[in-house]
């Protein structure tokens, strides 16, 4: 029974992934005044890319073969650990956010090899300031992870929504709230949206990852493709998560509320935002940083 | 009732700023202010506080003194204005918003005198703030304007940080007294500190915050950055009513915050804050004035010594409060003598720089002659009323044992001493840079002249009403400082 | 919960602080103070609901009005009008004064602990993050050169005086908190004029060219 509920949180994350990603597009696009694809476009094609051959440059190593499933593994184990509207995940009896982030960390590290390995100017581009921007963002994104764990007194996600769900309002603290921001902004760097990149280009001056996949096609590309998205989709539901989680079925309708809201709030943010010139990104960083720092102390710090 | 009336004259003033008269008209209505001035201070000698609308407004000892400062020289600066302003030749429309922002000025500048409450009072001086920020930058050239913007932004930040400390202080009292209006009036203030309803602590905060921010107004070092350049580039009268009368609104309002924390018991606090900044404020002041090259600028350094001194004297305690306001007094006038006469010099020989006026004796004599004996009285040279109370200043200091605040401050005056001196004598004799005789006319040597006899009988001899009004201040009202 | 709400409120506050201090473009900057004000306005009104105090809920309104709509489009209208370089420029780095900021939130904190204060209505965070607020604002007016960024700076300052009034003593008596916000409307008219008349006798607004009084 455990393990269902689990297959199921964790089949729920992957399915989602796109969708979130569609509700993003859409709010933009009715914002701009436009119709906009369709919330089943990404799932679409994602299934014609899986059908389709893909073609690897002569000079390309066992990494870009490898790396496709690699990216997109690493990123459903990650979504295994994360809770939807139960504590039971897949990995509830070990799931420590350590090796959440690290599991994290190693899709990043392969999508950059990915993206040298090929061998086109982009790739390489595209690597270097993928892992930049990573870099900066792991500090931030720990230190408000850390926070969370210090405030419930455990480092298992599992835990940490169960805690949460039984007290969801004595939960609520104005640490919290810091730590959340930070999340929010760590999520928007590393899932690669405005205004640290722009998903919808292919500017050769700003584009970051779309660099790195640029020489990727067929069902390689859907792989990656759709490991960004689970990405994306793991870091709104871990916010998601942590605000006033519920458990039950109740729960799960809860959850895809909060989870379309948050992505909602980051089409208003990237319709009202532009994107920022690369030497700028360690300044929006630096805010998520600031903002996690804030936020341990203020937990700390308040009586 | 009169103090109604003593805030609504300027107000009319405000609106009379658009008549096509507006010189006699402010010379009209501060004449009345200055009439309803020495009745509030007959009133209050005779009766004790009076109050007016609910208690928000009142009128004490230390309220009659600021008043009687305020309208005189308001009305002495109206006068000195109409020849000034002609000889500047500005122009009606530059003129009606002369008079539209020195009524706004003198309107705020008395609201702040009269006010029971803390929250007006803070409305008030920073009211003060925006009415004269034009003012300094009244001729719109360049130097104007920067001395403006700084004066804008740095007592605004600094008034600001006075707003805190009275929210603190206000927070500090509310758990007792409830979170009414009334309960930042002075009087209820008072009762609150001497029957120790109050958190002392937070009490602390806000007079160090208070301190910081009307010291900002006040000019204490190092906060006075703003004050030399505002003095210098401000129209002699506005330069006349700045340091002679604003400042002593900031100085008092520092006083009544420290006397509440002082009914607390935590005297020791208020008054060696009060030396430090005072005595620092001296001694800077006095190294800065020795290499000015702009004579205004000069006389701006010299308001911060005696505001410095003012500070240090009200720290002492005691017969140093009496010296305190005495100096405040003495200070208003002989400053604003000066920067008349110094207006006068601008205004016929169009410089600002010591360097290129010499021999001012043998082009300007009357002028020169002013010029000379201000400078004589301001720095403290007997016999005129300055000396009367630095000596009380210093005496108070050896009395009550604060021999190194003393010796700093003396050393101070000595330097300020030989900076007026020096710069003023080169600019009094030798040979004149000027040709022929450039003396202004006789309206305009007239306020100075004034304020030269009042300075010279304050030195010799202190009348009844305001002898009693220096005894009540030092009795009742600032007992605790 | 309308407590917790008020908090959340005023934590987004301190993020648009930060944000302020984060901004290169004076929009930016001046959307930031809006949105400042527009959740400090919020937590005014949910406290003025909680203790219920009528006196709040015209300071919350005079909050959105004043200091949410008209004074950032006064702000507006002066960028425009005189097309000034809408560029930010500091003297320390956007990237060192933003993570100064987490150091001046650590310095209000013990600054509050040492004196004691908290908060009566709201939790202890208010205070010290109010107070981080005011101390985040001068740090603007001291870093950024441009004479718009330090009028920023001090409505910056000036709004987390307002948040340590409500959170303290439900703000101030309301004539005096009426007299705050005209003393304040006013100022900001006055600096936005000599902003005007500094950049025809200038051509600039940078305050580093304002050097004729150096002692």
């Amino acid at each position: 029974m455990e393990v269902l509920i689990g297959i199921v949180q964790l089949l729920l994350i992957v399915i989602l992934a796109p969708g979130v990603n569609a509700v993003i597009h859409k709010t933009k696009c009715l914002i701009r005044g436009q119709k906009g694809p369709s919330i089943l476009q990404p799932y679409r094609d994602i299934y014609k890319l899986l059908n389709k051959r893909s073609v690897i440059s002569d000079t390309a190593s066992w990494i870009s073969r490898f790396a496709p499933y690699i990216i997109f593994s690493v990123s459903v184990v990650a979504a295994a650990f994360i809770p939807v509207f139960s504590s039971k995940t897949l990995f509830h009896f070990s799931s420590d956010v350590i090796g959440f982030t690290y599991l994290m960390a190693l899709g990043t590290l392969f999508l950059t090899l990915y993206g040298l390995d090929q061998g086109s100017a982009f790739g390489g581009l595209g690597s270097s300031r993928e892992v930049t921007i990573a870099a900066l963002a792991e500090p931030a994104m720990m230190i408000a992870i850390f926070t969370v764990c210090i405030m419930n007194g455990t480092s298992s996600i599992s835990e940490i929504f169960t805690k949460l769900s039984v007290h969801p309002l004595q939960a609520f603290s104005v640490s919290s709230v810091f730590s959340l921001l930070a999340l929010l902004m760590v999520a928007i760097a590393e899932s690669a949206r405005i205004p640290v990149d722009n998903p919808e280009t292919h500017l050769e001056l700003t584009m970051v990852h779309e660099a790195m996949i640029l020489e990727a096609s067929g069902r390689d590309l859907a792989l990656i493709e759709l490991g960004s998205l689970i990405k994306q989709a793991i870091f709104i539901s871990f916010i998601a998560s942590a605000i006033f989680p519920i458990s039950g079925l109740l729960g799960f309708i809860w959850y895809l509320l909060k989870v379309f809201s948050i992505a909602i709030l980051i089409g208003f943010i990237e319709i009202s935002n532009a994107k920022l010139r690369f030497f700028r990104v360690p300044d929006f960083l630096a805010v998520a940083f600031t903002l996690s720092v804030i936020s341990l102390i203020v937990h700390y710090l308040e009586v | 009732m009169e103090l109604i009336v003593l805030l609504f004259i300027p107000l009319l003033g405000m609106v009379a700023s658009f008549l096509p008269k507006r010189e006699y008209a402010f010379l009209v209505l501060s004449g009345i202010d200055l009439g309803i001035g020495v009745e509030i201070c007959r009133k209050v000698l005779e009766e004790g506080r009076i109050f007016a609308l609910s208690n928000y407004l009142f009128a004490d000892s230390l309220s009659v003194l600021l008043i009687l400062i305020i309208t005189v020289l308001s009305f002495l600066a109206g006068i000195y204005s109409i020849p000034y302003l002609s000889a500047e030749n500005v122009n009606e429309k530059a003129k009606s918003k002369f008079y539209f922002l020195i009524n706004a000025f003198i309107f705020s500048m008395l609201l702040t005198a009269v006010s029971n409450n803390l929250g007006i009072l803070w409305v008030g001086i920073e009211a003060t703030t925006l009415s004269t920020a034009f003012l300094v930058s009244f001729y719109k050239n360049p130097p104007s304007l920067e001395a403006g913007w700084k004066y804008l932004i740095i007592c605004s930040v600094g008034i600001a940080f006075a707003l805190f400390g009275i929210v603190i202080l206000f927070f500090s009292v509310a758990p007792y007294l409830g979170y009414e209006a009334d309960v930042l009036n002075w009087t209820n203030l008072m009762s609150a500190a001497t029957s120790n309803k109050i958190n002392i602590n937070l009490a602390k905060l806000a007079f160090a915050f208070a301190l910081i921010g009307f010291g900002t107004k006040m000019g204490l070092a190092p906060m006075h950055t703003w004050l030399p350049d505002a003095h210098s580039q401000a129209p002699s009268p506005v330069s006349a009513l700045l340091s002679g009368v604003l400042l002593n609104c900031a100085a008092a309002s520092i006083l009544r915050i420290g006397n509440v924390l002082g009914a607390t018991g935590e005297k020791e606090i208020v008054s060696n804050l009060l030396i430090f900044f005072g005595t620092l404020s001296v001694f800077l002041a006095g190294l800065f004035l020795l290499k000015q090259k702009d004579y205004k600028r000069m006389f701006a350094f010299s308001s911060m010594e005696h505001m410095g001194l003012i500070a240090m004297s009200s720290g002492f305690g005691g017969m140093g409060i009496f010296a305190a306001m005495f100096h405040m007094l003495n200070h208003a006038f002989t400053k604003s003598l000066l920067f008349m006469s110094a207006g006068n010099v601008l205004c016929s020989l169009h410089t600002r720089e010591i360097e290129k006026i010499r021999g001012l004796f043998k082009t300007m004599p009357i002028t020169a002659f002013l010029l000379g004996l201000g400078t004589l009285a301001i720095t403290g040279t007997p016999p005129f009323n300055i000396f009367s109370s630095e000596f009380l200043i210093i005496t108070s200091g050896f009395v009550t044992h604060h021999l190194w605040a003393v010796g700093i401050a003396l050393a101070g005056l000595t330097m300020v001493f030989a900076g007026l001196g020096f710069h003023v004598t080169k600019m009094l004799f030798g040979e004149p840079s000027f040709e022929g005789n450039r003396e202004v006319s006789f309206i305009q040597l007239l306020t100075p002249v004034i304020l030269l006899i009042i300075v010279l009988v304050g030195g010799i001899y202190m009348c009844q009403p305001v002898e009693e009004l220096l005894n009540d201040i030092q009795n009742n009202v600032l007992r605790f400082v | 919960m309308e407590v917790k709400l008020a908090e959340f409120f005023i934590a987004l506050a301190v993020f648009f602080s930060i944000t302020i201090v984060a901004s290169n473009r004076l929009f930016l900057g001046i959307k930031s103070y809006a949105l400042q004000s527009l959740s400090i306005a919020a937590a005014t009104t949910l406290i003025a609901s909680i203790e219920n105090i009528s006196h709040l809920f015209v300071s919350a309104l005079l909050m959105l009005i004043v200091k949410a709509c008209i004074i950032p489009l006064l702000l507006f209208y002066v960028t425009k009008k005189l097309n000034i370089q809408r560029k930010i420029e500091t003297n320390v780095t956007i990237f060192d004064s933003v993570i100064f900021c987490a150091l001046i939130v650590v310095f209000s904190y013990f600054l509050v602990a040492k004196f004691n204060l908290s908060s009566r209505v709201l939790g202890f965070n208010v205070i010290p993050l109010s107070i981080s607020v005011i101390i985040i604002g001068l740090f603007i007016m001291v870093t950024r050169r441009k004479a718009i960024t330090q009028i920023l700076g001090f409505l910056t300052l000036e709004n987390g005086i307002f948040m340590a009034e409500i959170a303290s003593t439900h703000g101030m008596p309301v004539f005096v908190e009426l007299g705050i916000f005209m003393d304040v409307l006013i100022g900001v008219i006055i600096a936005g004029i000599f902003v005007y008349r500094m950049s025809e006798t200038f051509n600039d607004i940078d305050t580093e060219k304002l050097t004729s009084f150096k002692e």
